[in-house]
């Protein structure tokens, strides 16, 4: 039997370890457009403060491979997958498979404006684009977009002491991930470390001769020499889409809950599928570290025979925004627009929380500034508990020496009340 | 099944110890924080909930943890970390449903229980009051855990929790 996987991310490297231990005597095989080990690519902004060296990006080394006895086709592009003879074609040979894993990602969106193509445009998300903004030694800089990646690299860039604005096209900062309220306290903290923050523009234009020079939004000009897009991205189908693979509505290759293509013998999973979420049960691209490996294991214990379905993709967020720990998961309000969200917050002096309920059911909670007694929160939200189920709880202290996490998660569940601080 | 630390929260009185022990053995300094057994307090109704890593089999941190260094030692069933490549992002305490992970702000990294790196772990030993034991147990998990809650419920049912002593009928715990 012998194992294709297309891509070496998280996703790719966790199926092919699951099919390794289910079944040692298979023949592995991982395809990857780039000659490099598995790496995090979730540490490229810390790499770029400096905080994590570039070797300690890596999570796997060219000999972790040959242990697992995965055989390596790297730095190589697949030019076709054809279905009816079942082979893959990379651009010098033929590998035949028997299953395959499409683990291809996704890549950053640069929109087709002027002066995109100038010296001076980066992304974020590879070690390759990593290299490139290092060795442009950059000074003046404007980030699009203001996202994990965005956010992050524009603190990242701060540290290294350039000057740095970001402009999101959305009336917030991380819209995706926080609402209003929290989105406006992550602003603050980027402005007071010295990142100016532009909402509600939009770029038209990249200025410049030969490399950049500025950057033209609907309201202004600002002078810089590196632009960095970091306004979302593009789920990697051609191939998958040209082999007959159906794709979904959102982009990404459609799979069942096992993770398995419309085509027998083909699974999918990691940033270039559309996965569902775990509370709404509707369709959404996940593009997140956590759910990426999950779904690898998911693909990698069917392709290896071992039913198992996946529970669905759940947000977490976690980032360290100026020395305060920021974390949104679940739901937010701007998810779930035609629910009415219910909204706890509460707010003293350097810390922020608010908690969402769907019909008393805990659906997201996002936080600042607060590390402790999460977890609960987010086994509450993975198993759509009512609040008034665990306040019962609190309140009575019934059952609690069984369930003794939930006095971590008590000052959020309880409205941020002192007397039920522990 | 090897050795697990087995907390009965019945008989801890909250005299933090294992904290001390934890934090002196593990991390060099005398600072509760540091301790990888956290008891949490109630003070109203004095309840004393020790809350350690329990090694769960499909452990939430492992799949949350960015650098992948997060991993269950099949041997052992243990779940360990590489530490010298954790990048503290925190992602692990976020996502532990038992709030067991310590962030040792010196180092900058998240380090959970290992059981004194599979020797007697020495909170264990250090425990006055046998409300920490070192056991082997053929399961640690919700299901576990539900059962005993529902065995408490039925030998509570009969007599009428005394409203001038709350909490004082609670005895036994996760066993």
């Amino acid at each position: 039997m012998r194992t294709v996987i297309i891509g070496n991310g998280v996703s790719g490297n966790k199926a092919a370890e699951t099919i390794r231990r289910q079944k040692p005597d298979w023949e592995v095989v991982m395809i990857s457009r780039e000659a490099l080990p598995a790496y995090s690519a979730c540490a490229l902004p810390d790499c770029l403060a400096g905080w994590v060296s570039r070797d300690d990006l890596f999570i796997k080394s060219f000999s972790d491979y040959r242990e697992l006895s995965i055989r390596t086709e790297f730095g190589k592009e697949v030019r076709l997958i054809d279905t009816a003879s079942c082979e893959v074609v990379l651009e010098d040979r033929k590998i035949e498979y028997d299953r395959l894993i499409l683990a291809s990602g996704s890549r950053a969106l640069i929109p087709p404006l002027t002066g995109v193509m100038l010296e001076g445009n980066f992304i974020l998300k590879s070690v390759f684009d990593l290299e490139r903004i290092m060795a442009h030694r950059p000074k003046q800089v404007v980030i699009v977009g203001s996202g994990n990646i965005g956010v992050e690299a524009a603190e990242a860039l701060e540290l290294r002491g350039c000057e740095v604005t970001i402009i999101e096209m959305l009336d917030r900062v991380m819209p995706k991930v926080f609402d209003e309220k929290p989105s406006a306290i992550i602003r603050r903290l980027l402005e007071e470390n010295g990142v100016r923050v532009l909402t509600g523009e939009k770029v038209m234009e990249v200025r410049g001769s030969g490399k950049v020079e500025g950057i033209i939004t609907d309201a202004r000009e600002i002078p810089c020499d590196t632009v960095i897009w970091a306004v979302g991205v593009r789920q990697n189908v051609e191939t998958a889409r040209e082999a007959g693979i159906d794709i979904g509505s959102l982009g990404g290759i459609k799979v069942n809950s096992r993770m398995e293509t419309n085509i027998e013998g083909i699974y999918a999973c990691g940033d270039c599928i559309e996965s569902f979420s775990l509370v709404t049960r509707r369709p959404e691209l996940s593009l997140l570290w956590p759910s990426a490996k999950r779904q690898g294991e998911i693909a990698g214990l069917n392709c290896s025979g071992k039913p198992a379905e996946y529970e669905g993709s759940f947000t977490l967020v976690v980032e360290e925004i100026c020395g305060k720990n920021c974390v949104s998961m679940g739901s937010t309000g701007g998810m779930q627009n035609d629910i009415q969200l219910q909204v706890i917050e509460n707010e003293d002096k350097d810390c922020y929380f608010r908690l969402l309920l769907d019909n008393g059911r805990i659906a997201g909670f996002q936080g600042i500034g607060h590390n402790e007694g999460l977890g609960a929160i987010m086994a509450l939200i993975k198993t759509k508990t009512q609040l008034s189920e665990v306040k019962r709880v609190l309140e009575t202290r019934e059952l609690l020496t069984m369930v003794p996490w939930f006095a971590g998660a008590a000052r959020y569940l309880m409205g941020g009340g002192d007397s039920y601080e522990f | 099944m090897d050795k697990r630390i087995v907390i009965d929260p019945g008989k801890c009185d909250g005299c933090g110890i294992c904290e001390l022990v934890c934090a002196a053995g593990r991390s060099g300094t005398w600072h509760p924080a540091l301790s990888r057994i956290k008891v949490k307090k109630d003070p109203i109704w004095s309840l004393n909930l020790p809350v350690v890593c329990s090694h769960c089999e499909d452990a939430p941190c492992g799949s949350a943890c960015l650098m992948n260094i997060i991993d269950k030692d099949y041997s052992t069933g243990l779940t360990l970390r590489v530490l010298s490549r954790c990048i503290g992002c925190r992602a692990c305490q976020v996502s532990c449903p038992f709030d067991a992970c310590t962030y040792d702000y010196r180092s900058e990294k998240v380090v959970n229980c290992d059981l004194c790196e599979g020797r007697a772990p020495e909170c264990v030993s250090c425990c006055p009051t046998g409300a920490l034991r070192y056991e082997r147990a053929e399961y640690f998990g919700e299901e576990k855990l539900k059962a005993a809650a529902r065995a408490a419920i039925i030998e509570e049912a009969e007599p009428v929790p005394d409203k001038d002593t709350p909490g004082l009928k609670r005895s036994g715990g996760v066993k």
